[in-house]
């Protein structure tokens, strides 16, 4: 029983509570960073980024060419005076260029729209790098909290000390243990940021419908970053461990 | 107990816990930090969107269908309206500017620009010099990239205010256009090539004005003379064919008056729209993703900062008690830690301040690295920050309350 002591200290519990908000705000921001995305996505995929005319050389089989894309090509024509000039729409804007590249030698490009940025997707990458911004500063607040709940664990690691535990032993358990509440606060904060999504849908439909954007990759990519903190924390515990006598707890009100 | 004395025993707890006090500081910087950047992202970002509507006059075009009408007719009758907010009526779009060659003294420019006339209602910011008061002046955007026709150096942008009153060649070309009325094939024949000597005596501001970077102004009178005079039809036949289709267009002075002056000019049964269709739908995407944000970071940041104060009231335990147990009033007592707070939230605040001015000049310069992102003039939005720094100074003496009544019943 002992062992959850760290975990159920009330002070720490109280700074799990402001972590578990900095991972639903690191969530959010990691949302509108995606949401973001797929608006630039939007605009680069526009009808006329999609479209080239070409007229293919005289020895080639366009026919031939166009099966091997028919996955990625949304429609295509031929001009109906000449039949060599060939209008093709591809599905994706990034189609228009693997297609160029693959049969370089086949085709007179006549017209395509080379995507160029707007005021509006250079504002948006511009809000891309402020989110990043932020969230370098979620990171930092992490870890000094992290470090926060480390500190305050002085006095725990002293009482093991006093009953006997070894040190190794009770770096080992501390770890452990605040790795699974770190791991829980963040599964917990997962959850929440789900429902809190839905909840908005259903409550604020009208006014802006939020998109839930993060999957599994996202996840795995923030937790790696929070990571970071958090590994820091415990790299002063052990550093700090050995200062962390029994004679601490003389000095304690509690 | 005076004010003076519970504020210098608030300043010696500052001093006594100085890595709490430290650590306090820091914390709260950076939730004040989150928040003075986003909403100083936020304030650009509005105000980015904001001038662009109304800094880009061609979001104020209106296209009026000419269709079978006389255009002349058309112009006139819409000229005769004296709309105080129709600041110009153009024929057709070869009316609105001219597509000219651009070359500096020492060659180093070599490119295109389009040449706008100087009109009503197109606004711009000069930056440097003054603006057009002769016929053979030239006024450009400051930061200026003329092309990548004729260019080698098509990559550079340059700064023309090193410029100032030198001149520049702007040649132009004057076109025979003669259209075979079977066939339907257009001819067009450079007859004459002219060029002008034009003294560029001022820079806009391209960031204040989201213009092209390869746009320049020129006198209006010398603009229409010059347009009236580069186009020779072979017949009057021609020249209709050559215009078939095209929209005359009407300049408006503000953004918020288009839509007035559309609905006027429908009502007078023209068939009148935007000339260019503003994509409003991925602008009014952006302020939404904003607005999100600015929910959820307020929320956030409110709950983490007040779970946070009132753990850093609970730390401060063992000097309330010692003060109760020397005697002090509880008066007295919430005076200092009030204090205490108070002047440690206004350092942060202060710092966040500076630290916000001396952020901007180094963003500034950075996007000053990328002149394609340069679009963005940022403004430093403070007053949120202020707000939430009271807000934390209102939750920090309520929760100072709450927190001395709940000592005094344990006592």
């Amino acid at each position: 029983m002992i062992y959850y002591k760290s975990i159920f200290n009330k002070y720490i519990l109280k700074i799990g509570i402001i972590i578990f908000f900095l991972y639903l705000m690191i969530f959010s921001l990691y949302n509108a960073f995606n949401q973001i995305n797929k608006n630039l996505e939007t605009i680069k995929n526009k009808w006329e980024y999609r479209t080239i005319n070409i007229v293919p050389n005289d020895d080639i089989n366009i026919e031939n060419d166009l099966k091997k894309f028919k996955n990625t090509i949304e429609e295509y024509y031929s001009d109906s005076n000449s039949n060599l000039k060939y209008t093709i729409t591809f599905k994706n804007y990034k189609n228009v260029e693997q297609f160029l590249k693959k049969n370089v030698n086949h085709y007179k490009v006549i017209e395509k729209y080379d995507y160029q940025e707007t005021n509006e997707s250079k504002v948006l990458i511009i809000v891309k790098v402020i989110i990043k911004i932020i969230n370098v500063l979620l990171l930092i607040l992490l870890s000094i909290f992290s470090i926060q709940i480390v500190s305050k664990l002085s006095k725990d690691i002293a009482l093991y000390k006093l009953i006997g535990y070894s040190q190794n032993k009770i770096i080992t358990f501390i770890i452990i243990n605040l790795y699974i509440y770190y791991f829980l606060l963040f599964l917990f904060s997962i959850l929440t940021f789900f429902y809190t999504i839905k909840l908005y849908n259903i409550l604020f439909y009208s006014f802006y419908k939020l998109n839930y954007l993060l999957n599994a990759n996202n996840y795995v990519f923030i937790w790696k970053l929070s990571n970071i903190p958090i590994i820091l924390s415990f790299i002063i515990i052990i550093f700090k461990i050995r200062r962390y006598e029994p004679i601490k707890l003389i000095n304690s009100i509690n | 107990m005076t004010f003076r004395d519970r504020y210098y025993l608030a300043l010696l707890n500052i001093r006594k816990s100085k890595f709490k006090s430290i650590l306090f500081v820091l914390t709260t910087l950076i939730f004040f930090l989150i928040l003075s950047i986003f909403f100083t992202a936020k304030k650009s970002v509005e105000d980015f969107f904001n001038d662009y509507l109304n800094s880009d006059f061609s979001n104020r075009i209106i296209a009026v269908e000419v269709g079978e009408n006389d255009r002349n007719d058309i112009v006139n009758q819409i000229e005769k309206l004296n709309n105080k907010h129709i600041s110009k009526v153009f024929h057709s779009n070869y009316e609105l500017f001219l597509q000219a060659k651009i070359e500096s003294e020492d060659n180093k420019i070599n490119g295109y620009a389009s040449l706008y006339g100087n009109y009503d209602g197109i606004n711009y910011t000069i930056n440097y010099g003054h603006d057009i008061e002769n016929d053979n002046e030239i006024i450009c955007s400051s930061s200026f990239y003329p092309g990548n026709y004729d260019n080698e150096t098509s990559d550079s942008l340059f700064e023309l205010s090193k410029y100032l009153n030198s001149n520049f060649k702007i040649s132009y070309n004057k076109d025979k256009i003669d259209i075979d009325s079977i066939s339907g094939d257009w001819n067009i024949d450079t007859i004459e090539e002219y060029s002008k000597n034009l003294k560029l005596v001022g820079t806009f501001d391209i960031k204040e004005d989201l213009t092209q970077y390869n746009m320049c102004y020129v006198s209006s009178e010398m603009l229409e003379n010059i347009l009236n005079s580069n186009k020779v039809f072979e017949n009057k036949e021609d020249e209709k064919i050559f215009f078939d289709g095209l929209p005359a267009l009407v300049l408006v002075d503000k953004y918020e008056n288009v839509q007035n002056i559309i609905n006027e000019l429908n009502n007078m049964s023209y068939n009148a729209y935007l000339a260019y269709e503003l994509d409003t739908e991925s602008i009014q995407s952006v302020f939404n993703i904003i607005n999100v944000l600015t929910i959820i970071i307020v929320i956030f940041s409110l709950v983490s900062t007040y779970l946070f104060l009132k753990n850093s009231l609970k730390e401060n335990k063992e000097i309330i008690y010692f003060y109760k147990t020397m005697g002090y009033y509880d008066k007295d007592i919430k005076g200092i830690i009030m204090w205490q707070f108070v002047t440690l939230l206004i350092i942060t605040f202060l710092i966040n301040i500076l630290a916000i001015i001396i952020l901007k000049p180094i963003v500034e310069y950075i996007l000053g690295k990328y002149p394609l992102y340069s679009v963005l003039s940022i403004h430093i939005s403070i007053f949120e920050t202020l707000l939430f720094c009271f807000l934390t100074i209102i939750i920090i003496l309520v929760l100072i309350n709450i927190y001395m009544k709940k000592l005094s019943n344990k006592i």
